[in-house]
Parts: structure tokens; sequence; C-alpha cells
């Protein structure tokens, strides 16, 4: 430290001024702290050279910042699992089908080797390519899965939202299909990589894909729609999920952010509070409102400059 | 008619329908794979010796929809229910209305062939019965409104002289329009002239209970 301060001075005789650096230091009594250090050099044509030095012990405040980021982390990761255990019956189902396809082409293959005389050659290679696919298949929904559940240490990672919208959208995609929701895109040309954290931001379009879900299931089934999208707005990427649902009450809208407000008999109430701290730790915002036609559109946004802070 | 089977094949997946289809296909039968049910019943032909396998959870018209929907239209194909998780309230329903099978994702391929199998032999049977009592009504469709009386009155048991006096008619009349119906229904004794009148009026009543909406007539 020492030798960086004989530096630093050197440095400020050239006009050098240090704004808001952070210097980790060891006290006397070995404990580490961390300081904000700014300097600035000022001349006064009477008084000659002053140096003004200011140190700010930040210590407390980085660990509070690194605690609640842990905090918010281990609560993401049990929204995740949460989230999961809700989807259960329909990842099984998403899982089954291609274990199903790989059991029958194989049973197929036995048959074409027990019953033919000269067993084709051809067809069997066709039939054992199918099977490598559907294993292949069956691994991918393994892998997203993993991914999702995954607790892993924040990291902010340069990252493409378009895509990440719509590998989110599969892992609910044969739940959507199945109860004849059509999901759109609307997704911007030129949207730049963001900073974020993929897992966290994953999380929370699976929420809001999720609940959207939910609303347009009480309409009838024809029209059953969601479109997300995405739009470069100043200095942030906005992303919107809309339904046309029957729309959120007024008397519950101030609440859907709530920590333990649900309307679902067996919701936790975590989802939305969850998401919205996701949201608000890397710096954006999120928010619902009612669309004009019908149903509710939820908004958050993402600061695409800013997003350098680091993370713990 | 075509009598080589035909296995229909309703799933969504296309994977699925499709590895069902090389099965099939393993089987020396011929299958037709379709996505949703509307696909299927525009393509359907019921004078076709078939079988169906069917996915329950099916977007739009569901499984249970396509079966109520087959069974309102009077086709009584043999029915195999594949479903991806053990929906027992949908199972039961299946079964009540007539499923030949229910068979739980992932299935034994080995199972479902035995399934396949046996659909197609019960759906055979069917098609006989059927055409025998087609070729039943038909013949009966023949006799004259005054054989039929006097055959309707042999089926009840009545001997000729009861018969004549019934209708107040000669016993030689009697005895001509009895041996011309079982010309006509080309029958040789008495018995069989009775399973025939006895077959046609069964036939004549089971159509009453269809159109009355009778949903649990399907043969097992």
């Amino acid at each position: 430290v020492r030798k960086k301060a004989i530096d630093r001075m050197a440095a400020m005789r050239h006009g050098d001024n240090l704004r808001g650096e952070e210097w980790v230091i060891t006290r006397a009594d070995g404990e580490e702290r961390t300081l904000l250090i700014s300097t600035s050099v000022l001349y006064d044509p009477d008084e000659g050279v002053h140096v003004l030095a200011m140190m700010q012990d930040i210590t407390d405040r980085k660990r509070a910042e690194e605690q609640s980021h842990r905090h918010l982390a281990e609560l993401a990761h049990v929204g995740r699992l949460a989230t999961m255990g809700e989807m259960a019956t329909g990842l099984a189902h998403e899982v089954n089908q291609p274990l199903a396809a790989i059991a029958t082409y194989a049973d197929a293959c036995c048959q074409l080797i027990q019953d033919a005389n000269r067993p084709d050659g051809k067809r069997l290679r066709v039939l054992l390519d199918k099977i490598h696919k559907q294993s292949l298949r069956a691994g991918e929904i393994v892998r997203r899965l993993r991914g999702y559940v995954r607790r892993a240490a924040p990291s902010r990672v340069a990252t493409d939202l378009n895509k990440l919208i719509r590998e989110s959208v599969e892992v609910v995609f044969a739940e959507s299909r199945l109860h004849n929701i059509t999901v759109e895109f609307d997704l911007g040309n030129s949207v730049p990589d963001v900073l974020v954290d993929p897992i966290q931001l994953q999380q929370v379009v699976l929420n809001l894909v999720k609940n959207a879900m939910e609303a347009v299931a009480e309409v009838e089934t024809e029209r059953r729609c969601i479109t997300l999208a995405t739009t470069v707005r100043q200095n942030a990427l906005e992303v919107s999920i809309r339904d046309n649902g029957p729309g959120i009450p007024e008397a519950t809208k101030d609440q859907v952010f709530d920590a333990f407000f649900t309307t679902k008999p067996d919701g936790m109430g975590m989802g939305l509070a969850i998401s919205r701290s996701i949201v608000e730790a890397h710096g954006g915002r999120l928010s619902v409102a009612d669309l004009p036609t019908r149903g509710s559109v939820f908004r958050f946004t993402v600061p695409i400059s800013s997003g350098t802070e680091p993370l713990s | 008619v075509n009598s080589t089977p035909i296995v229909y094949i309703v799933d969504d997946d296309p994977a699925v329908a499709d590895a069902l289809a090389e099965m099939v296909r393993g089987m020396q039968l011929t299958p037709a794979g379709y996505e949703n049910a509307q696909q299927f019943l525009a393509d359907y032909d019921p004078d076709q010796h078939s079988c169906l396998i069917l996915d329950l959870r099916l977007p739009g018209m569901s499984g249970i929809e396509l079966q109520q929907e087959l069974d309102s239209r009077g086709h009584s194909l043999p029915i195999i229910m594949i479903t991806g998780h053990g929906d027992v309230p949908s199972c039961v329903r299946a079964v009540k209305l007539g499923a030949l099978e229910f068979l739980e994702k992932p299935y034994s391929p080995e199972q479902l062939r035995g399934c396949i199998v046996r659909a197609l032999e019960l759906d055979a049977q069917r098609r006989q019965r059927l055409a025998r009592q087609a070729e039943i009504e038909e013949r009966l469709s023949r006799l004259t409104a005054e054989e039929m009386s006097v055959a309707k009155l042999v089926a009840t048991g009545y001997t000729n002289k009861e018969i004549a006096a019934k209708l107040d008619i000669s016993l030689r009349t009697v005895q001509f329009r009895r041996a011309s119906s079982m010309n006509k229904l080309n029958v040789e004794s008495r018995a069989e002239l009775v399973q025939s009148v006895l077959l046609g009026q069964a036939s004549a009543s089971r159509t009453d209970i269809g159109v009355r909406g009778g949903q649990f007539h399907r043969e097992k």
C-alpha cells in the first residue's frame, strides 16, 4: 500500500487525479478494510499547491451489499426450485416423450432383426439414427433444467436477451401447446447484449410467462395468446410480456409484487416478489399495466450501459 | 372395403407418432399417423378394418373428446389410449367409454403390440358380426309384410295352427308364407328362422338406442 501511495503521489504531480478508487488495506490488527479514495490537486496562485485527499471506509457498506446479493441469490434459487416443483408434471411429460419414442424405435429395431431372414441394414440404420436424435432431445431437456436449477454464484455476463427469452419459453413449450396457448415473439432486431445474470433473468422471464399462461387459461380456447417483446428505450432494454387474460383486478394491483401475495391455491406468492428484486438488483424496474383491449402487460427494463457495476 | 388392417395413430408429438408408425410397420401392418383429432376425423374411414392408438392429452380436441365424437357418430373402432401421466379420472372415463386398453407412458412396446393384435382381432370379429347382421337385415327387407308377420309369430313360438287363427288366414297360407320367408332368408330350420328374425329386431332396437344417444353402447 505504501508503494501504491507513493506512486499515486507521483502521478498527482502530473495532474493525474483519482476519482473513487477502491483500495484494500490491512489494518494493524490484521483486518482487511476497503477504502474509497479520491484525490485532487488544487493550485492556488497565492498559496501554491494543495493536495486534497478523501478516504472513506466503505467496508461495511460493501459487506452489506454483498450479503443482500447473496440473500437474493439464495431466494432466487429457492424460487427456481419451487417453480420446477410446480411444473413437475409438465416436465415429466416432456422428458417422457423422447423416452417413449426411443423405446418404440428400439422395439421396431428388434422386430427387424428377428423377423427378417436378412435384416435390412439400411432401415436399421435409419431407426438407430432416430433413436440417437431422440436421446439427444432428452439430454437437451435435462441440460436445460439442470442449468435452470443450478445454485451458481451470481455472475454477470454479456447476454443476448432475445435468445434468453426464446430458451426460457422452451421450458414451458409442452405446457403451452397442451393448453392451446399461442406464444408470439416480437423481438427487436438490433438489441444490444446486456450485462446480466442469465439464470436469474431467465427466472424472471419464466415467472412472467407462467403467470401469463395461468391468466390466459381463463379465456376461451381459440384465442389464448402471449406475446413477448423486446424494445430498446434510451439507455435501457425493455422486455414486455403481454397476455389476453382477464387482467388484474384493481383491488389487488398494488399487492401483486408483495411477498407471499398469491391468488393461486397452491402458490407461494414469491414469483413476482423475487422477480422484482432480481430486476432491481440489475438496476432496472418491473411494472404491470392493463392493456386497452384486454389482459395485462408486465414490463421490465435492464440498463444497457450501466450494467457494468460488478456484483460481489 | 380394404381388408388390410390399418393402425391409426393420433399423437401430437411427431417423434412419438413416427416411432409408433415404425413399430406398426415392423408388425407388417399399415400405420396412419395424425397430429390431432380433427385431422384424424377428416381422414378416418369407418369401413376400414382398423384400430386406433390415441394420446389422451392432445391440443384442441382431447383423446376423450375424440372417443365421444366417434361414439356419437356410431363408429366403434377399438381404441388403445395412451397417457403421459397416470390421470386416474380420465382413465376411468376412457375405459367406461369403451377404451380397450389404457397404457401409461413410458409404455412397454411389447405390451402395446399385444394390444394392437387384440384390438385388430376384436375389430375383425365386430366387422364379421356387422356384415352378418347387414346380410340378415337385407334378407329380412325382402320379406313382404304378410311374410314378416308370419315369421315374427313363428319366432315368438306360435304353431302354424295358432298363427292361422291369430291372423285369420288358412293354414295353407301360413305354411306357404313360412316357406317363402325361409327361402328368402336362406335358412333351413325353424331355429335359424327365429335367429334371423331376432337378430334383425336386435339391430333395429340398437339403432334406436343409438339415436337416443346411448353413449355407453360399445362392443368390448
